[in-house]
């Protein structure tokens, strides 16, 4: 008798463990201090309120909004487009912030919005899952009185329904397809940013065998190995690109077998499609090269590897976003560009990177930031021989954006 | 394809296998008590967040490592309390172990400023053998081009299956997860083995996460583990609760996958979803024929079952 109430007992107490292990994340997140300091007072005691009581009381948002002064509407006019005074944005993201990764480099775009417009309140809503949970953290924001509200994973259709119902609060979301009257979208032409990124591995490796570590053969991680692929050869027609498909978004050990099967067959500069620390991690340990992409976390941890690699700039499209709403002047559609838009940077080059290679890279951002190289210009074959794009023609931005079920020519491996 | 090709691929068996076999290992011994911990992930998770923890503060990875096996040693100390002590059913406990242990990492990871994930430690286990000696032929790559905490491991496997079989106390810890009743009626205390077990279990199983960190992948990162824990655990069963078949076993694993990489860029047409599943489906297949081949079953009579003094 006393082993099996001992037992429930025990039962009951490794819910609570769990129960302590997911509330964490989950209360965390709308409790999320704003980091800057709310610039209205009539501001100041609306965030507190729902930060103790949307968990608990599902009514308490309604009470808090009359708190708000007011109504987004009227507010538009009264907003400072210049420094965002009066605005109140929320970023919502579905892991956490200290990771790196994508995440981190949303998280950069976040503080350049902070930084751009400083009397804007900005509310970080951190590991929010998709499906009910974006969908209520969205509602308890709108309701809030929030002007802008971010997504920055995969929350399109939750943003979808949730915009529908607000229509005076502005949604931005990352990457996907969904245009309403009050929803947009913004995202990068990864396609220049993998070229770039191409063309300065073909130009410092030694083999000409470059190494690519990519999570599933599907469209749009084809479209940034074809565009590597075509890079490194506009430098070194002979170069190949061997890539390997882990079959997974994110297993280290994976990664890991990968990138040394990659190494062992003769490829000098590794790069991936990946965030986790593996890849980087291999080329330090075996005296490779790497080029990051998008984020340049692994230029502190494999300084040596370092070579250099696109940055993602979300912060532009923030900031754009940010200073339309408050203008009153935004008009939802779907922002889409590279580094005539400033949506990509560059990273800082490695130690090893000599000076030629530098300017290559320079040349190649000004030529197509300027307009006067077009990554997907024609003749594109795909390994099979098929002519993808004829010359003298190029792909509309409705096939640059689902692009691509092709691999072009210098691309070795099986596509998963 | 050439030999070289193969001994790579049994060299990075042998580092991506290391965490597996050193958390396999202490899980054997917590099983051979009669405690199934299904809370290796979250453990090793622990463990790998603090020793790299550690070597950032201390730059030594030595202390790291220990930092790591004391540290996830104490963590599966909820597991001892609840299974043992208060008699809790063992697979909830464990599988609810994972999940604290991961957030309770993540939450360890997101300290300090810079957090702990955006650092990056410059000290790491390095080769103990000088550079010379990795290119002998075969035996350099596959036996002495590894870090301390290999050899470490495969000390750990052969005290393993030295204890457990060829000992007094390693009858008493088989005695005690075969039939717990009759191993006290002869005087053993069996929740005092169960607690040890446990505990060494998890200090193992923390010593494989703190590899990860220390060695493997150089950082830290949330959720690294991704699945090891588990493997580890299948691993276990699939190996008959006995190390040697376990390391056997481990590295096969990640030489088949790592091969698996290999083959597809050499250009064999073979599709990337067979690669992915064609380590479990060889050594399940093997381990499956060797435990047909034996007489009896290995497993513990009594895992997973709580004792109740009372209803004996």
């Amino acid at each position: 008798m006393r082993g099996k109430t001992l037992g429930w007992l025990a039962t009951a107490l490794t819910l609570c463990l769990v129960a302590a292990a997911c509330g964490d994340d989950a209360e965390d997140a709308p409790a999320a201090e704003p980091e800057a300091p709310a610039a209205a007072p009539e501001t100041t005691a609306a965030p507190e309120a729902p930060e103790t009581t949307t968990t608990a009381a599902p009514e308490a948002p309604a009470e808090v909004t009359t708190t708000v002064p007011e109504a987004p509407t009227e507010v538009a006019d009264t907003l400072d487009a210049s420094d965002g005074t009066g605005m109140r944005i929320a970023v919502i993201y579905d892991g956490t912030l200290d990771q790196g990764g994508w995440q981190g480099s949303m998280d950069a775009g976040t503080q350049l919005l902070e930084d751009s417009m400083p009397g804007a309140e900005v509310l970080r809503v951190e590991a929010i899952d998709p499906g009910q949970s974006a969908q209520r953290a969205m509602t308890d924001l709108a309701e809030d009185g929030y002007h802008l509200i971010i997504g920055t994973a995969t929350y399109d259709a939750d943003m979808a329904i949730v915009s529908a119902e607000y229509p005076d609060t502005a949604f931005l979301h990352a990457c996907d397809a969904t245009v309403t009257a009050n929803m947009g979208q913004y995202c990068l032409a990864v396609e220049e940013a993998r070229y770039v990124d191409g063309a300065l591995a073909a130009s410092l490796s030694e083999t000409g065998q470059l190494g690519y570590v990519a999570g599933f053969g599907i469209s749009f991680v084809l479209k940034p190995l074809n565009l590597f692929a075509a890079g490194a050869r506009s430098v070194n027609p002979d170069a190949e690109v061997h890539v390997v498909f882990t079959n997974d978004w994110f297993d280290p050990s994976l990664e890991l077998q990968a990138a040394n099967a990659l190494i062992d067959l003769g490829v000098d500069v590794l790069t991936y499609d990946l965030s986790s620390s593996a890849v980087p991690e291999v080329a330090a340990q075996r005296g490779a090269g790497f080029i990051g992409y998008g984020y340049d976390d692994a230029r502190l941890q494999a300084p040596d590897s370092w070579l250099g690699g696109s940055l993602y700039n979300w912060g532009a499209a923030f900031v754009t976003t940010a200073q339309e709403v408050a203008a009153g002047t935004w008009e939802p559609g779907y922002i889409y560009g590279g580094y005539a838009d400033e949506l990509l940077g560059y990273a800082e080059f490695g130690p090893s990177v000599p000076a030629e290679a530098q300017d290559l890279v320079d040349s190649l951002i000004a030529d197509i930031a300027a307009g006067d190289l077009d990554v997907f210009a024609g003749p594109i074959v795909d390994r099979d021989g098929n002519i993808v794009v004829p010359e003298g023609e190029s792909l509309d931005f409705f096939s640059r954006a689902i692009c691509c079920e092709w691999v072009i020519e210098g691309v070795q491996g099986e596509i998963g | 394809m050439n030999d070289w090709v193969l001994i790579q691929s049994l060299v990075v068996a042998v580092s991506t296998g290391t965490p597996v076999v050193l958390a396999g290992s202490g899980a054997i011994l917590t099983q051979r008590s009669g405690v199934l911990d299904l809370g290796v992930e979250g453990t090793m998770l622990i463990g790998a967040v603090t020793g790299f923890w550690v070597t950032t503060a201390t730059d030594s990875p030595f202390a790291g490592l220990v930092v790591a096996v004391l540290a996830a040693a104490v963590f599966s100390m909820i597991q001892g309390v609840l299974a043992v002590s208060l008699r809790a059913n063992q697979v909830v406990v464990g599988v609810a172990l994972v999940i604290f242990g991961s957030g309770l990492s993540s939450f360890i990871g997101s300290q300090g400023d810079p957090p702990l994930a955006r650092r990056f430690s410059g000290a790491i286990f390095t080769p103990v053998y000088p550079e010379s000696v990795h290119d002998w032929p075969a035996v350099g790559p596959l036996l002495l081009s590894h870090d301390p905490v290999v050899y470490m491991s495969w000390a750990f496997v052969a005290v393993v299956q030295w204890y457990v079989f060829r000992t007094r106390t390693g009858m008493h810890l088989r005695a005690v997860g075969h039939d717990p009743a009759s191993a006290d009626a002869a005087g053993l205390r069996v929740s005092g083995m169960r607690y040890l077990h446990v505990a060494l279990g998890g200090a193992a199983a923390g010593a494989g996460g703190g590899y990860l960190t220390l060695r493997l992948f150089s950082d830290w990162f949330d959720d690294m583990t991704a699945g090891m824990g588990w493997i580890a655990v299948i691993l276990v069963i699939l190996a008959s609760w006995r190390s040697l078949r376990l390391l056997v076993a481990a590295y096969a694993f990640g030489a088949i996958s790592s091969l698996g990489f290999t083959l597809q860029l050499l250009g064999w047409n073979i599709p990337t979803e067979l690669l992915a599943i064609l380590p479990f489906l060889v050594v399940y297949l093997v381990m499956v024929f060797v435990s047909a081949a034996e007489r009896r079953s290995q497993m513990p009579a009594a895992l997973a079952e709580p004792y109740f003094r009372e209803s004996r």
